[in-house]
């Protein structure tokens, strides 16, 4: 049943995991043009380490985005048919949602593969200046566990009702609300700031996208 | 009555009121002279409390020698803020940080400057803070000042070096990693050689050593490219052509004209680098470094830190450099803690869609 559900969900996202592919391959070959620039000498380093910082945003949101889709095509024809196909197999709703999350991981691994290539091939082309270093396997293994967390994020709230997502999207906006109110009224509460480094800091759940995503680094 | 002896009578009072007043003057005067004395005196004591009433009362607070007149309604805050403050103070500076008994500091919230004071409180430096300034905020701005009056004991060497404040706040292995990566990517030969352990090099990449500098920090692809990020400068002191001839002809005798003209030619490692040195040269020395490093003038920079730090110059840098190579930045923070952790979230999430309400 797995091999069928891995199947079908292929189908239905092979148009978006190939761009994915491809991005993830490119990025950190992109990453790395302006090395071994001639005429930069002594100034390369620093170059090169801007550069990189700079592309060092696009992958966690390369991340995000390929997650984002993949999860919603996870679930997306079954929302459509009102999910009458899964309510006539045999087999209870977790398992059913537990192949579905397991089919969204097996797809995810060709972004994340193509990633560490993309990494590694960049790695060895380059010239590096002595003294800063490639760190491709980091790089990709960060990159695959930030696809999972958020995929997993993302899976969990397509699998659930409009009203669960709705119930989210209400917190999340109902936070921003209060920390506006109680700004405007003088009153000196850190709300916002305090559930983004809930989220963002160890041990929150989304401290893998925050940091430095350096392909070079010292 | 004629007007004859109405005439004479007048004449006859008149003589006995004048040859009466003539009589009474002195005292009367002396009596007038007393009480204008005397509403002199109370109009004097009037103004005085008139003034009085007008200067705001202000509170003096203290923490070590570090001295802060603020209004009262301040006190309790900057009271706190001053104990924060002269402790960072005093790590840092030691013995030197007792000049600041000589310099009070003032201090106000932004917006409420104080006006109504004596000249001499008036004169005071002043120490500003955000109307909701927490004890953090007033000693950070405390410290700023404070590290100001004690660096205006220095010379100018010293200060054109070192910059103007060396604040006790930073975080030295954050201020070390910085230095790491400057050691990584300074474009200059001294900084590369420094990297890979030359303690002379070292010294010279942070500007402490004397010597023709063009020559000695950068090779001659480096020397045009200083020029080319100079060429204002170059032209401005009427050497356009020889930074056209540098750079074009890749001429280094040309290159090394602009270089040698410019006023002022910043070591390849910044200011940060430099302060994490004399950072280390402190806190070696003990509790009087800072004042032999003030008191040292007129000898070579190498030579003051290590006056300072009361170790050899070569000791001094070996050290500097040990600890900054020490605090390599991590680049990639991925470590097994932060891998499990994306893990586990990674199936919390996944078990709540297991446990969706969609059909229930």
């Amino acid at each position: 049943m797995f091999r069928m559900i891995l199947y079908t969900q292929w189908k239905w996202s092979r148009l978006i995991l190939l761009p994915a592919v491809i991005a993830a391959f490119a990025l950190p070959v992109f990453s790395v043009q302006v090395v071994g620039t001639p005429n930069q000498s002594g100034w390369e380093a620093r170059r090169i380490l801007s550069a990189v910082q700079t592309w060092g945003i696009a992958y966690p949101l390369l991340a995000t985005g390929i997650a984002l889709a993949i999860a919603m095509t996870a679930w997306g024809p079954d929302h459509r048919g009102r999910h009458v196909y899964a309510l006539s197999l045999p087999v209870p709703r977790w398992n059913y949602a537990l192949q579905r999350f397991g089919a969204g991981i097996v797809l995810l691994i060709a972004p994340a593969l193509a990633l560490w290539i993309g990494a590694a091939l960049a790695a060895t082309t380059a010239q590096i200046p002595a003294g800063l270093h490639a760190y491709p396997v980091a790089l990709a293994a960060r990159f695959t566990l930030a696809l999972a967390v958020a995929y997993a994020v993302f899976f969990a709230i397509t699998a659930g009702t409009t009203r669960t997502a709705g119930y989210v999207l209400a917190t999340l906006g109902g936070i921003v609300l209060i920390q506006i109110f109680a700004a405007s009224v003088g009153i000196e509460i850190q709300l916002l700031p305090f559930v983004s480094d809930r989220l963002l800091l160890w041990p929150g759940p989304f401290e893998i996208f925050s940091g430095r995503w350096m392909l070079i680094d010292v | 009555m004629s007007d004859r002896w109405r005439s004479r009578c007048l004449v006859a009072l008149g003589l006995a009121i004048a040859t009466n007043a003539a009589a009474q003057e002195a005292p009367v005067l002396e009596r007038r002279l007393q009480r204008l004395d005397m509403l002199q005196r109370a109009a004097t004591d009037a103004l005085v409390r008139a003034e009085r009433a007008r200067i705001e009362p202000l509170d003096t607070l203290k923490a070590g020698s570090l001295v802060v007149v603020a209004r009262p309604a301040d006190a309790a805050l900057v009271s706190q803020a001053t104990i924060v403050a002269w402790g960072k103070l005093d790590t840092l500076y030691g013995d030197a940080a007792q000049r600041m008994a000589a310099a009070p500091l003032l201090f106000f919230r932004q917006g409420h400057p104080i006006q109504n004071v004596p000249p001499a409180v008036k004169q005071l430096q002043h120490v500003m803070a955000s109307e909701d300034a927490t004890v953090a905020d007033v000693a950070f701005q405390l410290v700023r000042a404070a590290s100001v009056a004690i660096g205006q004991g220095t010379d100018t060497a010293l200060t054109n070096w070192l910059g103007p404040m060396l604040l006790p706040d930073a975080t030295a292995p954050v201020e070390r990693a910085h230095v790491y990566v400057e050691l990584v990517t300074a474009p200059s030969l001294v900084v590369r050689s420094c990297y890979a352990g030359a303690v002379e090099s070292c010294a010279a990449a942070l500007g402490t050593v004397t010597g023709d500098r063009a020559l000695m920090w950068y090779d001659p692809a480096e020397r045009r490219m200083v020029v080319q990020r100079n060429q204002e400068s170059a032209q401005h002191l009427g050497l356009y052509a020889a930074g056209r001839t540098c750079l074009d002809q890749q001429s280094d005798a040309a290159c090394l004209e602009v270089l040698h003209a410019l006023p002022w030619l910043e070591p390849p490692l910044s200011t940060e680098a430099r302060q994490s040195l004399t950072r280390v040269a402190l806190s070696l020395g003990g509790r009087r470094a800072f004042l032999r490093l003030a008191e040292s003038t007129g000898r070579p920079l190498t030579q003051r830190l290590a006056i300072a730090a009361a170790v050899p110059p070569d000791s001094l840098i070996h050290q500097w450099r040990n600890l900054v190579i020490a605090a390599r930045p991590h680049p990639v923070a991925l470590s097994a803690r932060f891998a499990w952790a994306a893990v586990g979230w990674s199936v919390v999430f996944g078990l709540l869609a297991l446990r969706s309400t969609r059909w229930r």
